[in-house]
Parts: C-alpha cells; structure tokens; sequence
C-alpha cells in the first residue's frame, strides 16, 4: 500500500488477488482497477513514470516438485499504456523470499533484497543501456533494507539484529562498497526507516524497543517497552511524527519531539497471538455494565472491546509482567488467561490463569477481581493460588445481584468442583469493611468422575454439573445433591451445559448430540443429533443457538431453537469456522423495529480472528 | 512515553488466621528485649507512675529501682533486716515503701535511700504494703491475718482490719474512693473494708486462696486470683460474680491493667502470661517464660512487660513505638533552637483543611533488585534479593519472576561456591515451607543441574547440598507419616459413620 506520489489524495493497495487498486481516500472512492492476474506481494512506482509499476510476484512453479517450498520471486516492471494494456518486463529473479523493495529519493535506484542477496537496478526511460551492478550478497539472512536520502549508502537489518551500511550506490564503490556496520537488537530487525533530512535512522524488532540512531554520531535513544513487537517503522515527511505498527495489531503515532504517543490505533489484539500455544479459552464474554466484549488480549491479559464503535477500550492485565523478549532462540512461556466470568451487576471479574512451560512447575490462579469507579478499572481483590490440583476447566458466577449472595463455581480436572464466597464475617470486628475477600466455601465431587461443564439456573437456585455423561443437579443455597440426570448413550461426556432463560429446560450438548431436558420432569424434552461446536443463550429471551462448523466445506451452520421444539426457528450458514460466539444485546437507542426490540445481535469471531456481528435483518434476509 | 517499568511484583499469600488479629501483632511487638538475674527469686515489680517509668523490683533483703531506658540499676536500697517485700513507689515518684520478713515496713526517700519512716506492728511478715492516693497514708497486709493502714507524719496506724482468718496476700486503695479497702487473703475472701466505718462491708469468698487483687477504675468492678481461676466481681450491685475465667495450669500469682484498663495481663506459675480483653476476657494473646512467674508489671505507656520469676530472672520486653505515638508524644515538644530537628520542624506540616495543596509526585525510586531486572542483570538481581535481611516471600517473588522470563538458569549459572552460598543456604531454609516448595524444587532442579559435576570440588558447597539432600528427606518420610495418620484418621471416620447408620437401621 502506498500514496500515489504524483497526488497526495490518491492511495494505491495492491493484494494477492492480483489487482492494484487506486483509491481516493477523502471520499472513500474507487477510482482504478489494473488488474495483473498475478499475486502481489510488494509494489513500487515512481513519481516521474505514473503509469509504471514495479511489482515483485510469486512466480508460479512449473514442477510439482518444489510445492511447498519456498516461492520463487520475481521483480516485473509493468508499463500501462493508454489502453491500460499491461507491458511485461522481468527484471531480475530470486529463488527466495523478497525481503525489501525500495527506490531511491531521486527516483533513480531500485534496490530489491532477497534472502541473502541484493540487487540495485537503475531506472532509466529507456532502461536498455545503463552501469550493471552486480549481485551483492549478505553474510546472514536480509530482513529489511533502507536507502539513505542524500548519501549513496543503503541500510540492511538482519535477523541477528545487526545493521549495515554497504556505500554502493557511487559509480567508483561499485564493485568494493565499504561496509559499516552498528549492533543494538539482540533479535531480527523488522524494519528500518531513514528521516528525510537523513540524520536519523529508526530502527525496530522483536524486543518492542524504538531505537534511534544519530547517524553522524553513533548516539542512540532508546523508547523501550512498547507493548509488542514492533512490525514496521514510518516517518511522516515532515519529521514530526513517527509511526510504528506493533504486532499486536495497533498502530502507534508518536511525536518526534518528545517521544510521547500522540495516538493509537487498537484492533482485537488476539488476532496476532499464536492459537495453538495461547488459545482464545475465555470465548466472548459480554461484560454486563457497559456491554463491551472480552476476550483473550495478548498472553496474560484480557481486552474490552467495543463493536459497536469497532473500537478498542480497555486491556486488563491479569497477571502483571514487564514485556521483555526471549534471551534464547526459545520462546519466553507467558501466562494465559483461561477463563473470565462477570457478575450480573459487573461489581466483581473472576479470572483464571495458568502458566506451564513444560519444565517448571506450573502455576495456576483464580483471582477476584473488583470494579473501581473512581478509575473504572478492576482491582485485584483476591487471588488464590492453586485453586484446583488440575486445570481449571468452567468457571461461572452465581447471577444473583446482591454482594452476599454471589458465588462462583469453578470445576478442575482433578474431579472436584468448588463454590467459592465473599467471606463476609471474618475479621468482621477488628478490620475495616473494605477489606473483603473470597474463600472456597463448598467442595463437591461425585463419584470421581470429571467435572466437564456447569451453570447455574437462571434464578440462580440450582447449580448443574456435568459429569462425563451425567448431569447433576444442586441446591446453591445448601449445597445439597438434588437430582441426577443420566444420559442414554453414555459414551459422549457433555462439552456444553446451559439453562435456558424464562423456562425450565436444560440444554447439554456431547460431540454428536444435542439434549434439551425439561427440568419440571426431569426427562429428556426432545435430542438431536448434530455436531455442536458452540451453544449459546440469549439472555433476552428464551432461544438459544448451536453452531456446528463444517471443516470440510470451511463454512458453519448456526442453529436458532426455541427450548419447546425440536425444530429450529431458523438455520443461518455462515461462511466461515466459528472460534467462538456470543449473543451481544442490542444498544439502548437502536430500536429501528419494534418487533424485534427483544432480541440481541449475535457476535462471532472467524478463523482469522475477525468479529463479525448479524443483525435480525439481516438474518432474515438469508432465511 | 511508552509503558513504565513495572516493579517486581510481590506475592502475597494467605497468613494463618492466628496471625492475623490485630491484637496479636500488637502483643507480638513486645520482643524480649533483656533478661537481668537477680539473686533469689523475684517477688514484686512496680512501675513508678511518672516518667520515665523506672520500676522497683524486690528481690531478697533488696529493693532495685531499674531504668527503662538502659535496664541498668540505678538505685539499690538494701537496709532490710530480712527478706523485702513489695517495694512500690509513690504516685510523685519519691518515696518507696517495702515491708520485711520481720514486719517492719519501712519508707524510703528514693533519691538519698534515707531511711524515712518505720513503722512496727506487724509480727508477721508483711506481703503487700501501698501508698493511698492522698500520699499520706500507707496500706499494709500481713501473714499475721490483719491489715493496717497507717500514717505517714505520725508513724502510727490508724485502723486495724482484723476479720480475715488466714494470711492476707492482696490488698489495695481505691483510686476513686480512699475510704475503701479491698484486702484478698489465704482464707479465700475476698474482703471490702470501709475506713469511715471502720468495719468489712463486703465479704466475698473465691474459692481459692486470693493472690492478687484489682481494682476497675470507677470502682465498681473488681477481679480477684487465686488458684488457676480469676474472678470478676460486681461491688455495686453488692459483690455478684460477674465472670469466671480458667486459663492457667497453675496457681496465678500476678495480674496488673494496661495503660487504659482495656486488657488484664495475668502471670502463673505455669510458666505462662496471658493477656484477656476485659470486655469478653477472652485471651487476645499469650506469652510462654521459661521459669514460673511470680510478679508481672506493665509499664504505664505499655511499653515494657517485665515479668519476675523464681529462678530470680527478670525478663522485660519492650515494644517500640510506632511513629504515630512517636508523633503523639512528641507533639508538643519544641526543639530547642539550634538543634537538628529545629531547622527540620514543620517538614511533616499537611497544611490546613481548606488549604489548596499543589500535589508533588516523588519520583519512583526503584529497589535495588528492581534496577538489576530491568537491566537484565538476573544474576545480581538475585544475589540483591539474597542479601541478608530480606524476607522471603521477596526472594521467591523473584525467583518466580525469572522463572516467567525463563531466565532462572542465566541467574544461577557462573557462580563460584562464595555466591552460590546463600541460595543453597536459602534453599535449606524454606525448602520444607508448603507455600514455597514448588518454586524451590525447581530452584534446586536447576541448581544441580547445572553445578552437579563441580559440587565435590568445594567442600563449603558439597556440606551444604547433603544438608539440603537430609532436610528433603526428613521432609518425605514426614509427609509420608502424615499421609498414614490421614489414612488411619479416615478409617475411624469412615467406622464411625458405618455404627452410624447402623444404629439407624
């Protein structure tokens, strides 16, 4: 993506579907399409030729063989003539990745770099004649490269970390460019970024540290502990502003006068975060005061986010730690938020979270946390260390409002479930009443088998469990052993357990079924078989979903139930994989049709991390 | 500016409950500060009223009058025919008057040790003598059944209580009302004497012989010892029995109020002081002596507990004054001029209430752990988190916190026996700590891991290591112990609900 540098107000995207797109930006227009027909992965133009682009591709491989390797790359000079007909000329080729494209202020170098090796191309209308330069190549792996503005030197990061100057750009340096070379990062530098008078470079990597470097001195600034690792640095023309992109997935514009962060730009920061080492375990969970979602932020954290306004608003730190980057080529294990649970009043945040690196004894916490007006945050109020032997694996809270009566009950794998309390009494006479705090009140087990799942009835009098294949009901008040419900095939243990909202009926799905009991009789009201991935209740109503996503087709099937029939009320097919879903209430103000005042919006997140919000119309639409 | 240093975080973890009143730290904070030997056994320590609260203590044919400042002996008064009893001082501080194992009781001027007064009566020994409150007056109680109050100028005794049937061992003046007399004897009363009647108004019988008597301020309660039990009275509504209370093995000797009359602190032969809040005499705390007590003393400002006992130790604890009654204190006080604290007073001045006062942010000063961590200095930020004096749970903070950037090893490698030393020595010390095990065996794993082919080089850190290898395994056949006597437990729970249900059916 870059301006179009012949008019301020254009911006040009290329993509991988081949097509570059020119955009007006201050009236969101689009204005051109060149179509390519092959994959772009970096793109140049210059200010003196508007009509030619310098595109570096995947080049398609003929031989099935190298399939999976890496892809060969190509730098093509496109010319549009008049008839936006494509002219092809292919400019060089590497085997490997393209680590950086750039040209020279002037317009009259280019400089790509492949893994190890750097090309410099010098452009000129008619590009037949002209000083071949040669193949440079690199002792360690290229990750990013700059030109300088006014010197003939160009600038390589590597992925050790070190920066080198190669002054190769002057006719008499050509064949032996002296080579100057400083050393900060301890890691891959991700990008580099000269000022435009050139008496800065910027420099930044894995250890989310902003190094500046007075170039004529050798003097560095350091602006440490950016948040995450930082992906790309850019400096607006006039100096004043620098932009970095952290892998987080924000953009942070600081001034380069004091280094202060003027702005940031927050998106879903779990997108980034590798799923298979940090899972999104905490789903989308609504938080009942101001109706944001939560859900897993960057390890050890969780994030508020707003999608209404697609807008980030708070991260909560869960457990506290300093962000510092790995010392070895092993990653550093961060803690991980498991799980969070909200009261209904939005007064207390339970939240588990566990840390185990294979080596060292792993660490497990269950902490109460409570809502601070004054600086509308949550307090660390109570943690507990090892709550369950094993990993905790539900965690919920009591939907009573009144402080007294709030529990939380959470189930570990070490087959127990244990009903914690605000210890009220204790120290009652001696210690101020602001210093309350949790204790485990109840600990419950049937007959070892594990506990899987467990809720607690919309009036908070019954506390279910699921056991592998058996429900049990509990009197929450007295901790008493009410019923047991059995499932037939009890081969399946029971994944998902909810009570449905203004009925007495208990939805428990397994891998394969679907069971809904009603609770007055204590049967089985009717059962299906589908595969359900996830189930949610609208807390608005009496309906519920299951979603069943389909790998093979990369699609998923929602299925919208009223408790009283088997039938589905309506079946939506969304195509993407489901991660997690969540009913999300609807805004105060938003009550375009009345007749469906009632009902929430329903919230996902896709395979890419992406939240994606269906609105009653537009389900309807569908069905 | 990006994000701040985050400091090391501590734990905290859950303190025992025990732990956790505030009146427990509060009596904690008496640490045993001297323990002086006198040469027979201690029978009687009283705190002068004024300050700076030096104390008598009687002890043999002599009185000592003790500093609480330096605990050294400032004054010996030792003119006694036979063995001393009861020295107490007056309410100003200048007379002490202590009776003999003759009878004699003799009134001291406590500067010159001059000999003011005798006065002969008594032809047994006297156990308690005490000053009345108008300072005139002397009480005396004696094994030869009688209590006498006596005048000062004349040297002659006024009245003469003659009821009790055995030897009389407790007795004083009440502050509030100098005409009444309460006396405790070997007969177990408990008796109120009245002097404008000269007569017993109120006989109460304890059950005990009575060792000590107190009085409530005001007046209208009373608590007696004698036996292991102490008795509170009602005197106004004619001498009920308010409260029992049963703490003690042994035979209570000594009891005497704090500062405020809130707690009573009573001293036993069991070897034992107990501290009850009179408002429900439940024991708030209890502190263990090595000998039996004999006396036990208080000091006004409740800052020094000295206990006497029969092995003629004197032991004093002193707790320090936190800086809130150190402010209180010294609030009126002016420095004089010239003085260090003349050039610094008004530094703690919070201004008026309606003052605007413009907030100062003091700048975050880092620990010196801190600081390594956040260069990445792990090695020295442990040896910094090692250094004697630092608690525990830091160190395992710290620990845990390499752990969390996996830079545990880098810490420990590269050591020579010198400073490997104390984490070894830590290690030792709280391995067998439940809170902290984990962390530790980890600790350790890597330890050895990493120095395992060197150890027998040095024979500081080899001792220390088999020290560690005995401590863990006295540590598992403990645990195992535990896990049989469980098992054992269980079963006879398990038994016991199987009759249960039995005798049910």
């Amino acid at each position: 993506m870059m301006l179009n540098p012949n008019d301020p107000l254009q911006l040009l995207s290329g993509s991988l579907d081949g097509t570059i797109k020119v955009w007006k930006y201050s009236d969101v227009e689009l204005l051109k399409t060149y179509e390519f027909g092959i994959p772009i992965y970096r793109m140049v133009i210059l200010a003196s030729y508007p009509d030619r682009f310098f595109v570096v591709t995947g080049i398609p491989c003929k031989n099935a063989s190298c399939r999976g390797k890496q892809k060969a790359q190509a730098l093509l000079h496109f010319r549009f003539d008049k008839k936006d007909q494509p002219e092809m000329h292919l400019l060089c080729k590497s085997k490997s990745m393209c680590t950086g494209l750039v040209t020279s202020p002037d317009g009259e170098f280019l400089i790509i770099s492949f893994l190890r090796t750097i090309r410099i191309i010098k452009i000129k209308l008619n590009q037949q004649k002209g000083q071949k330069w040669p193949k440079y190549t690199h002792s360690s792996n290229i990750s990013c490269i700059a030109i300088h503005p006014s010197k003939p030197y160009i600038s390589i990061g590597d992925e050790y970390g070190k920066i080198t100057h190669m002054y190769c750009l002057k006719e008499s340096q050509i064949q032996d460019p002296v080579k100057s070379s400083v050393h900060w990062h301890p890691h891959k530098v991700n990008s580099l970024a000269f000022t435009s008078d050139g008496t800065y470079l910027l420099s930044g990597g894995e250890e989310s540290v902003l190094v500046i470097w007075q170039i004529e001195t050798g003097h560095t600034q350091f602006l440490p502990r950016l948040g995450s690792e930082i992906r790309s640095v850019t400096i607006s023309p006039d100096q004043t502003l620098y932009a970095i992109n952290l892998l987080d997935n924000s953009i942070k514009i600081l001034s380069a006068i004091n280094l202060e962060i003027k702005q940031a730009v927050q998106g879903l920061k779990h997108a980034q975060v590798d799923a298979s080492i940090y899972p999104l375990s905490t789903g989308l969970v609504i938080e009942p005061r101001n109706h944001l979602v939560v859900l897993n932020g960057l390890p050890g954290t969780i994030q508020f986010y707003n999608p209404h306004s697609d807008r980030h608003v708070m991260e909560h730190e869960v457990s506290q730690r300093t962000m510092i980057s790995r010392a070895f080529e092993k990653d550093i294990v961060y803690p991980n938020v498991n799980h969070v649970s909200f009261s209904s009043n939005g007064n207390w945040m339970t939240t588990v979270d566990s840390r185990e690196d294979g080596e060292t004894t792993p660490e497990l916490y269950l902490k109460f946390w409570k809502f601070d007006p004054n600086s509308q945050t949550y307090v660390l109020n109570t943690r507990i260390d090892n709550p369950h032997s094993k990993a905790v694996v539900s965690l919920n809270f009591h939907p009573g409002t009144n402080d007294t009566s709030l529990s939380v009950v959470t189930t570990g794998l070490d087959n127990k479930f244990k009903v914690w309390k605000i210890n009220s009494e204790s120290h009652a006479s001696q210690v101020s009443k602001d210093s309350i705090s949790w204790v485990c009140k109840f600990v419950g087990s049937y007959r070892q088998y594990t506990p899987r799942a467990a809720a607690f009835s919309q009036d908070g009098s019954i506390l279910s469990v699921a056991y592998d294949s058996i429900i049990t009901l509990w009197d929450s008040r007295s901790n008493v052993l009410r019923d047991v419900l059995t499932l037939l095939p009890n081969y399946e243990s029971i994944k998902h357990l909810a009570f449905t909202n203004n009925s007495p009926f208990l939805v428990a799905t397994t891998q394969n079924y679907l069971y809904v009991w009603n609770l007055l009789t204590c049967t089985i009201w009717w059962s299906h078989r589908t595969e359900a991935h996830h189930l949610v209740v609208d807390p608005k109503s009496t309906r519920f979903i299951v979603a069943s996503n389909c790998e093979k087709s990369q699609e998923c099937r929602l299925f919208v139930f009223e408790p009283q029939t088997a039938i589905p009320v309506m079946v939506h097919t969304v195509k993407d994989i489901v991660k997690a879903i969540a009913y999300f209430p609807r805004k105060f103000d938003d009550v375009s049709s009345p007749s469906n005042v009632l009902q929430s919006y329903i919230i996902y997140l896709n395979q890419n991390y992406d939240m994606l919000m269906i609105g009653e119309n537009f389900v309807e639409k569908v069905r | 500016m990006s994000s701040p240093y985050k400091k090391l975080s501590i734990k905290k973890l859950p303190v025992p409950t025990e732990k956790g009143t505030e009146e427990s730290r509060f009596w904690k904070r008496f640490k045993p500060r001297c323990s002086l030997s006198e040469i027979a056994s201690v029978t009687s320590i009283k705190f002068s009223p004024i300050q700076p609260f030096d104390f008598a203590v009687t002890s043999s044919t002599r009185v000592q009058i003790y500093s609480t400042q330096t605990y050294k002996v400032k004054k010996t008064i030792s003119r006694f025919n036979d063995i001393a009893y009861c020295g107490t001082i007056r309410n100003d501080g200048k007379l002490l008057v202590a009776g003999d194992a003759t009878g004699l009781i003799q009134v001291f001027d406590i500067n010159s040790r001059a000999i003011l007064r005798t006065m002969k009566g008594h032809n047994h020994p006297v156990h308690i003598t005490r000053f009345a409150p108008g300072n005139t007056q002397i009480l005396s109680c004696s094994d030869d059944k009688t209590a006498r109050i006596w005048d000062i100028p004349g040297q002659e005794t006024i009245s003469i209580f003659k009821e009790h049937q055995d030897y009389v061992r407790a007795g004083l003046i009440s502050n509030d009302n100098p005409h009444l007399i309460l006396t405790g004897s070997y007969d177990q009363s408990i008796k109120l004497w009245d002097l404008r009647t000269n007569s017993c108004t109120m006989s109460m019988s304890h059950g005990a012989p009575v060792e000590d008597v107190l009085m409530f301020p005001g007046g209208g309660m009373i608590i007696s010892a004698g036996g292991p039990t102490i008795t509170v009275w009602d005197l106004i509504s004619g001498g009920r029995v308010v409260r029992s209370v049963s703490n003690h093995q042994k035979t209570i000797t000594s009891m005497c109020f704090d500062g405020s009359s809130s707690r009573l602190l009573t001293g036993s032969l069991d070897h034992h002081v107990k501290i009850y809040d009179v408002q429900n005499y439940d024991v708030v705390h209890s502190i263990e002596y090595s000998s039996p007590i004999l006396c036990i003393a208080l000091s006004p400002d409740d800052t020094n507990i000295v206990a006497g006992m029969t092995c003629g130790t004197l032991s004093i604890r002193r707790r320090k004054l936190v800086q809130k009654e150190l402010n209180m204190s010294h609030q009126n006080k002016q420095p004089r001029v010239g003085s260090y604290k003349y050039f610094t007073r008004g530094q703690t001045y919070s201004g008026n209430k309606d003052d605007f006062v413009v907030e100062s942010k003091p700048r975050e000063r880092l620990a010196l752990y801190d600081r390594y961590l956040k260069k990445f200095q792990y090695s020295n930020a442990l040896d910094a988190a090692l250094r004697n004096g630092t608690q525990a749970i830091l160190t395992i903070s710290l620990l845990q916190e390499l752990i969390r950037r996996d830079a545990l090893r880098q810490a420990i490698v590269g050591r020579d026996d010198l400073s490997l030393e104390p984490l070894v020595k830590f290690l030792i010390r709280w391995i067998n700590e439940p809170r902290y095990t984990s962390i530790l065996v980890d600790v350790g794993n890597v330890i050895i891991d990493v120095y395992s082919s060197v150890i027998y080089k040095s024979p500081l850190i080899e001792k220390l290591i088999v020290n560690l290898h005995s401590k863990v395994k006295t540590e598992m056949n403990l645990q195992k112990e535990i896990a049989k006597i469980i098992g054992s437990l269980e079963m006879v729970a398990k038994g016991s609900l199987l009759t249960d249900t039995t005798n049910y059916t």
